[in-house]
């Protein structure tokens, strides 16, 4: 099979590849849009000979090509060796693999963000898009022999498709209450983690994503789980709004500064940089702020009454060594969704960000984390590890373990970093300044149990859900 | 992680300064006071905090404080939410560490921070014992506060760890100690120390049921077995009960003796090369820096030393007596907690690459030169 491979360089440098039959020399490009016009399923179906490797990830090109406006973009082109392919030049598919550079029209139409961005939309087409293998995949988390919620009929949910279905008329407040909640126990129990990002080479999930993602045992982020939690919320009709949690106080016009700055499509210094996201439900009427995010940050489920002094007075929040006051701020779906669609499709080393700037590192767990660094080696490599091992001691805890060329290959390293040294290699291949010529070492510090853990829910849920 | 007897806290929050029992706490009567509580080595801005209205119970035993002020559930409309929203759920946790301790489904030891005084501390205790001023730099705030920390402590090793360290190490700890006894009293105090409970299995010739010390007799039979230890001789069917004549109901025999002092050498020698390497920096690398990082067991692991067994002889050779000399010391090496502080130890071990471990080596090198000069 031949591979077609789009590369966003305009944007995050994301990479949708494709497979063609060998048989398939040349492609018009009006036959190429017909078949994005088209979800990935029912184009093969309808006889196109390409199919895309990853047909999920293959909807996140396509809302690309056909909605940029709703993922912040201007409209689309594609280039080939700097040569643009249009009605007059087809694609030339005689070699195995053909590199396609995904770039965009300058500036053809303003940006909209209030009109044109919907993530809501989104999710409700790409469930319509993929329902069987949604349910499949969220069967594999949910367990709903023991948590599925009986209608008001008495009929107990099976498969998420039975929730869809008029999901707020059908179940009580009590039941839709527990649903959500143990659909954000679920996101929250799934790793805080940015290695699947380096092995799979998606930097930041969408919603679904998120949920299949979650699935083989990986998670993600605050703003993926967000995302996630959003997914299924948008699909079954919850209300919901997106609420950040920012070290400087937001201005009181922060939205519309948000909005000038999305308009100007990023000229503009950004406003504010979030630190945390997190979502406002509505259930029956009334308002639950969730925070799903884990690693080892209890999990939020709170009523608007409990959660009013949170915004008042900041959210104390400790992931590993130091403990942060945010301040949390209710923003609009637009800025919230646009926060999101920023990083799907504008960051290209928001995986990097998150790893080495934000200090996330690779993993956070209650009793690990793996973080990393640039190693130039030498007294710069000194520094950095005197650095880790001074935060580490600051809690007494074990000297970390640093990974790096120098070690991968000894005989006495533990066989249980094995995967470990797999991402620490995919960061290092990835890792996209061609003359960085020095290593990557990861830090891997065993933590102390001196972490708060029980899950933050409103005593009035907690007898609500026994 | 050190012995929880020898734990002390030293926390600091940002921007304040925490004094234990500072000498003008006098000043502060009258004002209410704080009970602030974190968990473990956690930053201090992470902690629980409940004000005491009433400036004289601060004369309770803080056990009171606890269970009927500052973690009682009814007590919750009266924690400061403005300020710290988390505090009724924090509450509600240190509340179940609490019951879960009564319990005895987990081990909870109480510190207070900046206490001199090593180790946790009498809950039955007054509090004012244990006062300390907190203030802040920009004098927002100025107040009293008992400065608890509670330490969920790690679980004993089961009984087949137990098994697999006294394989190991059972030997030259029994050796040391009785060496350190014999050494330290005379003849006639050394007769008494073997005809003390822990050693009745063992000296009355039986294995008893009923016997407390079961693993310290176990190992004891071994040395006898290896021809380190000898039992005073005794004729078939002697009664457990040794008529006190003034004779040790056992001793080393030569060949133990030997075998202690060869430890002993060794010992000696490994802290000679190594103890350099106890506290180093490795940015600019340094040797003997204050508060510095404990390269000693990597720098022994890179010259193929056995690190276990080195670390097991320099932890006994330095702090020895310190583990001997406590009360429950038979019941620590019954349980295999005497071990813990040579199996901790060995999780601090540094990870340096190796040209910051040769820096630091050439460091102790010169110092040899420098020596011999």
């Amino acid at each position: 099979m031949k591979r077609l491979i789009f590369e966003d360089v305009a944007g995050n440098h994301a990479r949708y590849p494709l497979i063609a039959a060998p048989s398939l020399e040349r492609w018009n490009y009006d036959a190429f849009l017909d078949y994005m016009s088209r979800p990935g399923k029912a184009s093969w179906d309808e006889g196109f000979l390409v199919a895309p490797e990853d047909p999920v990830r293959h909807e996140t090109f396509r809302y690309l090509v056909n909605h940029p406006g709703a993922t912040l973009n201007d409209p689309v082109r594609f280039e080939v060796d700097g040569r643009p392919l249009d009605a007059t030049r087809p694609f030339s598919l005689y070699a195995e693999e053909t590199h396609i550079q995904i770039k965009r029209e300058a500036h053809a139409s303003p940006l909209d963000p209030e009109t044109d961005v919907d993530l809501a939309a989104r999710h409700q087409q790409m469930y319509e898009t993929f329902p069987e293998r949604f349910d499949r995949v969220f069967q594999a988390l949910f367990d709903f022999e023991n948590d599925g919620p009986t209608d008001r009929d008495g009929r107990r949910a099976e498969c998420f498709a039975d929730l869809r279905e008029r999901f707020t008329d059908r179940y009580d407040v009590p039941g839709q209450l527990r649903l959500l909640l143990a659909i954000a126990e679920i996101i929250h129990r799934a790793p805080f983690e940015n290695g699947s990002k380096f092995m799979d080479g998606v930097w930041f999930r969408s919603g679904y994503e998120m949920w299949e993602n979650m699935a083989r045992g990986f998670g993600g982020v605050c703003s993926e789980k967000a995302s996630a939690l959003k997914f299924v919320c948008d699909v079954i009709g919850i209300p919901n709004t997106p609420v950040i949690g920012s070290r400087e106080k937001p201005a009181p016009d922060f939205e519309d500064q948000m909005l000038d700055y999305l308009r100007d499509r990023g000229q503009r210094r950004i406003p504010l940089r979030a630190q945390h996201l997190f979502l406002e439900l509505e259930v029956g009427g009334r308002f639950y702020l969730v925070d799903p995010t884990g690693g080892n940050i209890p999990l939020l489920f709170l009523t608007r009454e409990d959660a009013e002094p949170w915004f008042r007075a900041g959210y104390r929040a400790r992931m590993v060594y130091q403990t942060e006051q945010l301040h949390l701020r209710r923003v609009s779906n637009t800025i919230g969704d646009a926060v999101l669609l920023i990083s799907e499709y504008h960051l290209p080393d928001i995986h990097f960000d998150y790893v080495f700037k934000q200090g996330l590192g690779v993993l956070i767990q209650p009793d690990l984390y793996i973080g990393g660094f640039f190693d130039w080696g030498g007294e710069r490599r000194a520094i950095m590890q005197t650095h880790f091992a001074s935060l580490g001691r600051s809690q007494r805890l074990p000297y970390p373990l640093f990974l790096n060329d120098e070690n991968a290959d000894d005989d006495d390293r533990p066989e249980t970093l094995g995967p470990v040294e797999e991402v620490r290699q995919r960061i290092k291949g990835l890792y996209p300044n061609p003359d960085y010529s020095g290593d990557i070492t990861l830090v891997v510090q065993p933590l102390q149990p001196n972490f708060w853990r029980r899950p933050n829910i409103s005593e009035e849920l907690r007898a609500l859900l026994g | 992680m050190p012995d929880p007897g020898d734990l002390t806290f030293e926390k600091e929050l940002p921007g304040a300064r925490t004094v234990f029992q500072s000498e003008d706490l006098a000043s502060y009567e009258g004002s209410p006071w704080d009970i602030r509580i974190s968990l473990g080595d956690a930053p201090l801005e992470d902690a629980f905090y409940f004000t005491i209205e009433d400036p004289d119970a601060i004369h309770l035993p803080i056990r009171v404080l606890l269970e009927q002020h500052a973690l009682n559930r009814e007590r919750r409309a009266e924690l400061d939410i403005a300020r710290y929203p988390d505090l009724p759920n924090i509450q509600e946790e240190l509340v179940q560490y609490l019951e879960a301790q009564h319990r005895k489904t987990l081990d909870l030891l109480v510190y207070v921070n900046k206490n001199p005084e090593p180790g946790p501390v009498d809950l039955d205790a007054a509090a004012d014992g244990f006062i300390a001023t907190c203030s802040f730099e920009d004098g927002s705030f100025d107040y009293r506060v008992l400065d608890l920390v509670f330490v969920i402590c790690p679980p004993s090793p089961d009984d087949m760890d137990v098994r697999e360290l006294h394989e190991k190490y059972a030997e030259p700890c029994l050796l040391w100690m009785l060496d350190h006894y014999s050494n330290r009293l005379d003849p006639e105090g050394f007769a008494a120390f073997t005809r003390r409970e822990p050693f009745k299995g063992f000296a009355g010739g039986s294995y008893s049921f009923d016997d407390a010390n079961r693993n310290l007799t176990e190992q004891l039979k071994r040395l006898e077995m290896d021809d380190l230890l000898k039992r005073k001789d005794r004729s078939f069917g002697v009664s457990s009960e040794e008529k006190d004549d003034g004779e040790p109901l056992f001793r080393l025999t030569s060949k133990g003796e030997k075998r202690i002092a060869k430890m002993k050498e060794e010992a000696s020698a490994l802290r000679k090369k190594y103890d350099r390497f106890g506290s180093v920096s490795a940015y600019p690398p340094a040797l003997g820096v204050p508060d510095g990082f404990d390269a000693r067991i990597q720098m022994m692991r890179a010259d193929n030393v056995k690190v276990n067994r080195s670390v097991f002889l320099m932890t006994f050779d330095t702090m020895g007596e310190l583990a001997f000399e406590s009360e429950d010391w038979a019941e620590r090496f019954d349980s295999g907690g005497l071990y813990t502080a040579v199996l901790e130890a060995l999780v601090y071990e540094t990870t340096f690459s190796s040209d910051i471990l040769d820096a630091i080596r050439a460091l102790g090198d010169n110092a040899d030169e420098e020596a011999d000069l």
